[in-house]
């Protein structure tokens, strides 16, 4: 029961090559090698219990769909309910483009930002040709883990986009357009952002969860939403900045 | 105003799940955090056992639940909502596996995935189920793959081998490789013997080597 003897180049009887069992059960070889090796392992006690094994296996991972499921991490939740809690005031319920029958199509979150910009104008106001200004999003919740850089959509950059136009009287508005954006604008990538947030008194661990180039008051600007501890998606801190990091608004405002 | 009261009784506790989606659709804003809200950990165990990662899953979770939030008006009552929400984080998931193997030198860490988020004194408390995730976690993502879609999950080897795109019979191949992995690693087998190396070791699968470099993402 050697490796060198598994699969169909192993021998087809004791000593058995597990693999050979393995593809016997699941139903992997042909009819006449299937029927031709079920004669000999259901009167073989050792095959038999290799078998066995492999339905105790199976039945081991059925029962994991409906073992009680462990809580998703808070911070996971959170940024969770502050993406559909964005979507819901964009509106996002598909009118058009049908999916396949029963199922939705998955949003490729990079392309959905991407068609969202564009229909991003009427919902916060004129935008100016002047200079970009980024508004930047953040979730302030340390991560546990590293992602390796696997799981992250690649930044849409600019997408085309134009600067979202910010005012002090619509940064509540706004904040929806920048949540789940990476956007840096000047501040170029997320070391400069995290160096930004840094200069402004946020903690280094302060983890975003969108940041996009703005004109705040007609001038560029960067804008942060960042979630604030212990509060829901529905009250988070923003921060808008200069081209060069320096503050023009730090306030928690209410979604 | 009737929507208005429509929309407080759908989101009542005692609501079906269907009823939750018909509300959305009719534009209660509350009925989809409700349904997110009975779903999510569950969607997340999907989510995590197939992509292992965490911070990953958290991501496929996220474009599924606002794929469905968009497309929750094309949801048909004759389905059920755990089956349809299923199947869309499925493929979210499969969506990331598939961008994964676009970029082949990205490694991704060793860890299973109950291990960022399971204290490990938890683990032994837990243990049978948590074992095995690890065990699940070990296997290569070409094998964990697709057993975590029909043994876990329950789809067909038909519907695996459609969501992963390649044939019948390589989907039954690589569980059949997984489930004996597995059945080595969790002790099942009363004479491992020789083959003791297997959580590491390379299999001899002389049958899947045309579509492995296609699953070589680690």
């Amino acid at each position: 029961m050697t490796d060198e003897h598994r699969g169909t180049g192993g021998p087809e009887g004791p000593p058995w090559s597990v693999d050979l069992l393995a593809d016997l059960h699941a139903g992997v070889l042909d009819p006449a090698q299937s029927a031709r090796l079920w004669a000999r392992v259901n009167v073989d006690p050792d095959a038999k219990a290799v078998i066995d094994a492999l339905s105790s296996v199976q039945a081991t991972l059925g029962e994991l769909s409906a073992a009680p499921a462990p809580p998703m991490p808070a911070h996971f939740a959170a940024r969770l309910d502050a993406a559909l809690a964005a979507e819901a005031r964009r509106g996002g319920l598909a009118v058009q483009d049908p999916p396949r029958p029963g199922i939705a199509p998955v949003v490729d979150m990079a392309e959905a930002r991407r068609k969202r910009g564009k229909r991003t104008a009427w919902g916060v106001g004129l935008l100016t040709a002047a200079a970009a200004a980024v508004a930047v999003g953040y979730g302030v919740l340390p991560k546990t883990e590293q992602t390796g850089g696997v799981a992250e959509p690649a930044p849409s950059a600019t997408s085309g986009d134009a600067p979202l136009a910010v005012s002090r009287g619509n940064v509540g508005a706004a904040t929806s357009e920048v949540t789940n954006r990476k956007e840096y604008g000047p501040l170029k990538d997320e070391a400069g952002l995290k160096r930004c947030l840094t200069t402004n008194g946020f903690d280094a661990k302060t983890s975003p969860i969108g940041v996009r180039p703005v004109t705040f008051d007609g001038k560029s600007a960067v804008m942060s939403v960042i979630l604030v501890p212990g509060e829901g998606p529905g009250l988070v801190q923003v921060l808008i900045v200069a081209p060069d990091c320096t503050q023009l608004f730090n306030e928690k405002i209410g979604r | 105003m009737a929507t208005a009261l429509y929309a407080v009784r759908v989101t009542a506790a005692a609501s079906s799940d269907a009823d939750l989606i018909a509300a959305h659709a009719a534009g209660d804003q509350h009925a989809f955090s409700e349904l997110v809200r009975r779903h999510r950990d569950r969607m997340w165990a999907v989510a995590l056992r197939t992509l292992r990662d965490p911070e990953e899953a958290a991501d496929a979770l996220q474009e599924a639940f606002i794929s469905a939030f968009r497309a929750a008006g094309s949801f048909r009552a004759e389905s059920q909502v755990t089956t349809w929400l299923h199947r869309i984080v499925v493929n979210a998931c499969l969506d990331r596996v598939r961008r994964r193997q676009a970029r082949p030198t990205v490694a991704l860490p060793e860890a299973g995935p109950g291990e960022p988020v399971t204290p490990r004194d938890a683990m032994a408390e837990r243990e049978t189920r948590l074992v095995v995730q690890t065990a699940l976690a070990e296997l290569s993502e070409e094998q964990r793959v697709p057993i975590v879609l029909v043994d876990v999950e329950g789809y067909s080897v038909a519907e695996t081998a459609k969501m992963l795109g390649i044939a019948e019979g390589t989907v039954k191949s690589r569980c059949a490789r997984g489930r004996a992995k597995l059945a080595k690693v969790l002790g099942h087998l009363r004479n491992p013997d020789a083959d003791a190396n297997v959580p590491g070791g390379a299999v001899a699968d002389g049958r899947d080597v045309p579509h492995r470099r296609h699953w070589e993402g680690r």
